[in-house]
This record gives structure tokens, sequence and C-alpha cells, in this order.
């Protein structure tokens, strides 16, 4: 009997934390979001600035939870969040939930060598044979540092 | 000095006390050990492999009689693939993509090229726990209990350079291996890092 209801109390428990919003890393400071939509199409006005975004997390870094992919929903712009390793750890659960997201908007230009890195690396993963043809400038990229976020 | 008791005395129950307390220190830290040392090894290897997850892919083109004019079949495209999982959302991840989610596992459709990418993901829970608590992820106590461990092991490398005397002790091949062991970091930090 305390067996059964020490069980069903375990029970609720988690069901009630499975719904629950989980704060990661510093609590966010700013009210009003930045949409993604407007952050992907005039991306250099953004770099420097701390900004608040929401959208649905598509995906997560799979070992060390050190980044995520954050999609607004109506346009189907994403983002790019990272973390400092180990600072803040984001579970692979994380996917198809909303995320609410603070950070520092960063731009990121990479080396010739640096490019052609990570080309290889992404052909690697994907099992396709790396063509040092399709490289032709140097990678410019952007994304969020992020200070704290809240997944639920 | 007449009335004190030899100095072998002090020297063997200083020993007999750091055999016991190291003994001691083992035995509690026996758990902890075992933990980081596994999460050590898998972690080590993090890039050759995925320690938390075991992560399945499938990949294929998606039935041609589908219609993904309209609004996204979820179901039957799931079904065409022959996937049991329950949807539990979907989203747009890019212009010509969808994201649909089935629970931990995922389903991503281009609609543009009629493709799908399927992933099956498995936890490794006891690893992905043991790593978890490596890493330091729970924080809070957990801190304490580590730095505990931390304190511990330091003691115990301490104390065990001190159990034995003799050939076999500090001054004899006990120092050597000491020393071999000191040396070999220093060497990759002098290579490497300098």
């Amino acid at each position: 009997m305390m067996l059964k209801s020490a069980l069903f109390t375990l029970l609720s428990l988690s069901l009630l934390l499975a719904g629950e919003a989980k704060q990661y890393g510093q609590k966010l400071t700013l009210e009003k979001t930045t949409p993604i939509e407007a952050i992907d199409k005039a991306p250099e006005s953004f770099v420097g600035k701390t900004v608040l975004v929401e959208g649905t997390v598509v995906d997560v870094c799979k070992k060390r939870g050190c980044w995520i992919k954050v999609v607004d929903d109506k346009s189907g712009s994403s983002l790019l969040v990272k973390v400092k390793d180990g600072e803040i750890v984001f579970p692979l659960e994380a996917r198809g939930k909303t995320a609410r997201v603070e950070g520092v908007f960063q731009k990121l230009e990479s080396t010739m060598e640096e490019t052609v890195e990570h080309a290889k690396k992404a052909c690697k993963l994907e099992g396709k044979e790396f063509d040092p043809a399709t490289v032709t400038k140097p990678d410019v990229s952007y994304r969020l540092k992020a200070l704290g976020a809240v997944i639920k | 000095m007449a009335g004190c008791p030899p100095a072998f005395f002090f020297d063997m129950t200083f020993r007999n006390r750091l055999r016991q307390l190291h003994r001691d220190f083992g035995y509690f830290f026996f758990g902890m050990s075992v933990i980081f040392a596994v999460s050590g090894l898998a972690v080590n290897h993090i890039d050759d492999w995925n320690p938390n997850y075991d992560i399945r892919v499938k990949t294929g083109r998606l039935d041609s009689a589908l219609s993904l004019a309209g609004p996204l079949p979820i179901t039957q495209i799931a079904r065409s693939i022959g996937l049991q999982d329950s949807v539990t959302g979907y989203v747009r991840s890019d212009r010509h993509r969808f994201m649909i989610f089935l629970g931990t596992n995922s389903l991503e459709i281009d609609t543009l090229r009629r493709t799908y990418r399927y992933e099956q993901v498995e936890e490794r829970w006891l690893l992905h726990a043991f790593n978890r608590l490596h890493l330091n992820e729970l924080k809070n106590g957990w801190v304490f209990f580590s730095d505990f461990f931390a304190l511990g092991l330091f003691f115990m490398a301490v104390s065990g350079l001190f159990l034995n005397r003799g050939r076999n002790g500090l001054k004899g091949r006990g120092g050597w291996l000491a020393l071999a062991g000191v040396l070999i970091p220093f060497i990759f930090v002098f290579l490497y890092l300098m």
C-alpha cells in the first residue's frame, strides 16, 4: 500500500515537472522579444546587441548540449544559439519545445582554411565526398551567444 | 630522552593510521572512482562516438503518391516510412523543410527534394548519468560532494606515497614511479602547451 502511494506521488511529481519551464544559465532580463525573422533579414544591424528570441527548438548538440537551433514557427527562419561548453547544457529532450533565449548576437568570420576544414567536417558527417571547388570564399556566420534560456 | 617512546613508535603509528585512512577513503570513494573513470574514458573519446545517446539515422525518398502541396500529411508520411512513433508536434524548419517531433525521435522532411531523414535516439542512460555527474551538470549540492571527492583523491594520492617504506617506498621504486607519473603530464605541457 505504502509502495503504491509512493509510486503514485513520484509519478504525479514527474508529470508535473514534465510540463514545467526549465531555466538554464542566467535569468532572463529582457521582456520584449526580437523576431528571429527580423534578425535573419538584417543580421548586421543586430551584431553586438543583447536580444531575447523565442522559437521552437529543432536541433540540439547531441554530444555536449552546447548549442541549439531555434526556429521561428511562422517564417521558418532559424538561429543558432551557442553556449560556452559546460556552462549551460541543453538536453536532447528540448527538441520540439519552445525556447526563450537571451544573449548577445555575434558575427563569426572564418579564414579560408577554417572554412575548408568546416566543409570537410560537414561532408564527413553527411557521408559525402568533399569537393574543394565548392569552397570559394571564407565563411561568415551569425549566432546568439546565450546568457540564459527558458525552455518549456 | 628518558620516558619518551622510540622514534619508530611514532613512525609505525603514523603509517598505520595513514594506511587505515587511505583504505577507508578508498572504500568510500570506490563508487565515485568508478563513475569518474568510466565517464572519463567515455568523454575522452567524444569526437569518435556519442557517449550520451545512441543515434540511428534512416534517410530515403518519400512515397511519390504523397501530396506535399497543402497541409503536410504528417501521419501518412510517418506511416509510409513505417514509423510507429506518435507525433508530438511539428514545425517548419526552413523554406522547404519541416521537422516532425516523435517524442525524442525526429523526422525531417524536405518537400522540395521529397526526401526524409529519420533520427532515432536512444539514451545511454547510465553512461549519460555518469557523464552528467562527472561534468558537474547538477551543480548545487553535488559540487560539495565532488569537491570532497577531489580532496579525498588528493589525500589518497599524497598518503599513497608514504604507505610503504624501504626499497618499494618513496626512496626506492615508488619514488621513481611517482617521478615518472609527474613527468609525463609535464612533457605534454612542454611539447604542446608552451
